[in-house]
């Protein structure tokens, strides 16, 4: 009876983890279709919206503000190769909400995934956004960067140093995300209920203390909006 | 078969959960005795009932700094019974350098007998990624920590957030200075358990069941 987020470096197999929490307890793993049934809801097509993944969240460049022409909420200019990504349509152009709405839907569907309970959160700035919220367990994986090297060459096909400059790119990708939509570090221990490595613990040992620690979470009363 | 290693913020409770820890795996906990016994094993001195004692490691002040000398921070006595049955006192006093040679050795010679709990003293540095060694961290918010020494230590809340930041400063300096590294880094330990979320029953449940569970190596 518990919501759980996970914040995690990329390659530090916390996609494994989450998977393997929401088989041991039966929570759902909140992901794209949650934040396309709080768009719908809102009144959005699915092409319009955009699933903000903050790892591929990259900084505006001065030139991308220049030739947008945009002063106010930025468009995302970064847009064409997340739209293939996510949802395998074509090139086209996008006209998407800006980025403070995306924002808001996000985090308005994870609000909602709070208060329907029994969910893992993968990222999107979940300990920040319920952050004081009673019932939720905070956890971030990490692992050495050589491990996480590692395992991108082995599961991913990465080359070793490919998987090295996409690993840094992605976290700094997340870090800017949280800093510029959430106001957070990171990499703050003191955001997490637990900081996981695994670097000695694998996938089933880190899944399975993870739930014997929302068996650790305080009794919880009516949940607060 | 493990060997943890503790690192924790002042007032954090850290502590105490070491201690429960270790009763709870039925581990050896690494204490001035251990480092006693290296340091007769490393021959500093002879004798029985080796006793060691650390001084908090402080800040180099402007008398060391001008003699020019590495700073006392231990002293290691033995009494020794002599043929005729009299007993006398040898006191050897180590300096920074010694003292830190001696904990390394102690640390090193803890991790081979296996099955121990090393609290502080830059175990993590010193045991760093050996096959077998857990580095758990436990840390909570300052105002956590100033509340809990307030009420378990005496101090005023004054008082308690100047010791815990003097204390922390002091122990991040330890580390760089001695073993290199940045204490707080995360990336040092494979658990980190913030108390000020979770409460000390909590963590020792889980930093025990973290190590039940480690894959098995040695």
């Amino acid at each position: 009876m518990a919501v759980i987020t996970i914040s995690r470096q990329y390659g530090s197999g916390g996609d494994d983890i989450a998977g393997r929490v929401c088989e041991l307890l039966g929570y759902r793993y909140f992901d794209k279709r949650m934040i396309v049934r709080a768009a719908t809801a809102a009144g959005l097509s699915q092409e319009e919206i955009m699933d903000f993944s903050e790892d591929k969240y990259e900084i505006h460049t001065f030139l991308d503000h220049l030739m947008s022409g945009w002063r106010g909420p930025y468009a995302i200019t970064h847009s064409q190769a997340w739209q293939e990504e996510i949802f395998g349509v074509g090139p086209k152009t996008l006209s998407a909400l800006d980025e403070i709405k995306n924002i808001s839907l996000i985090e308005s569907a994870i609000r909602t995934a709070y208060q329907r309970d029994n969910v893992v959160i993968m990222g999107r700035g979940g300990q920040a956004i319920l952050k004081e919220k009673t019932g939720v367990l905070h956890v971030r994986i990490q692992a050495p960067l050589k491990a996480r090297v590692e395992r991108l060459h082995r599961r991913e096909n990465y080359s070793l140093e490919g998987g090295q400059e996409v690993a840094l790119r992605r976290d700094r990708a997340a870090a800017d995300y949280l800093h510029r939509f959430h106001k957070i570090d990171w990499n703050d221990p003191l955001l997490y209920h637990l900081v996981i490595g695994t670097g000695q613990l694998d996938t089933e040992a880190a899944a399975r203390l993870i739930v014997k620690a929302v068996g650790c979470l305080p009794p919880i009363g009516l949940k607060e909006e | 078969m493990a060997v943890i290693t503790i690192s924790r913020q002042y007032g954090s409770g850290g502590n105490e959960i070491a201690v429960r820890v270790s009763q709870q795996l039925g581990y050896r906990y690494f204490d001035k005795e251990m480092l006693a016994q290296a340091a007769s094993e490393e021959g500093i001195l002879n004798g029985e009932k080796v006793d060691f004692s650390e001084d908090n490691y402080k800040m180099r002040g402007f008398l060391d700094r001008l003699f020019n000398w590495p700073r006392m921070v231990a002293q290691v006595g033995t009494r020794i019974e002599d043929k005729t049955g009299a007993i006398s006192e040898e006191i050897r006093i180590l300096n920074e350098v010694e003292s830190v040679n001696l904990i390394r050795s102690a640390i090193e010679e803890a991790y081979e007998h296996g099955d121990v709990v090393i609290v502080g003293r830059g175990g993590q540095a010193i045991l760093g990624e050996k096959p077998g060694a857990f580095h758990v961290r436990i840390q909570a918010p300052l105002p956590a920590r100033v509340e809990r020494l307030h009420e378990r230590e005496n101090y005023s809340l004054g008082g308690a957030q100047d010791a815990a930041i003097k204390r922390d400063r002091a122990a991040a300096d330890y580390l760089k200075r001695f073993h290199d590294i940045d204490w707080s880094d995360p990336l040092l330990y494979d658990l980190v358990v913030n108390t000020g979320k979770l409460d000390s029953e909590a963590a020792i449940y889980l930093v025990t069941e973290a190590v039940k569970h480690l894959p098995v190596t040695k």
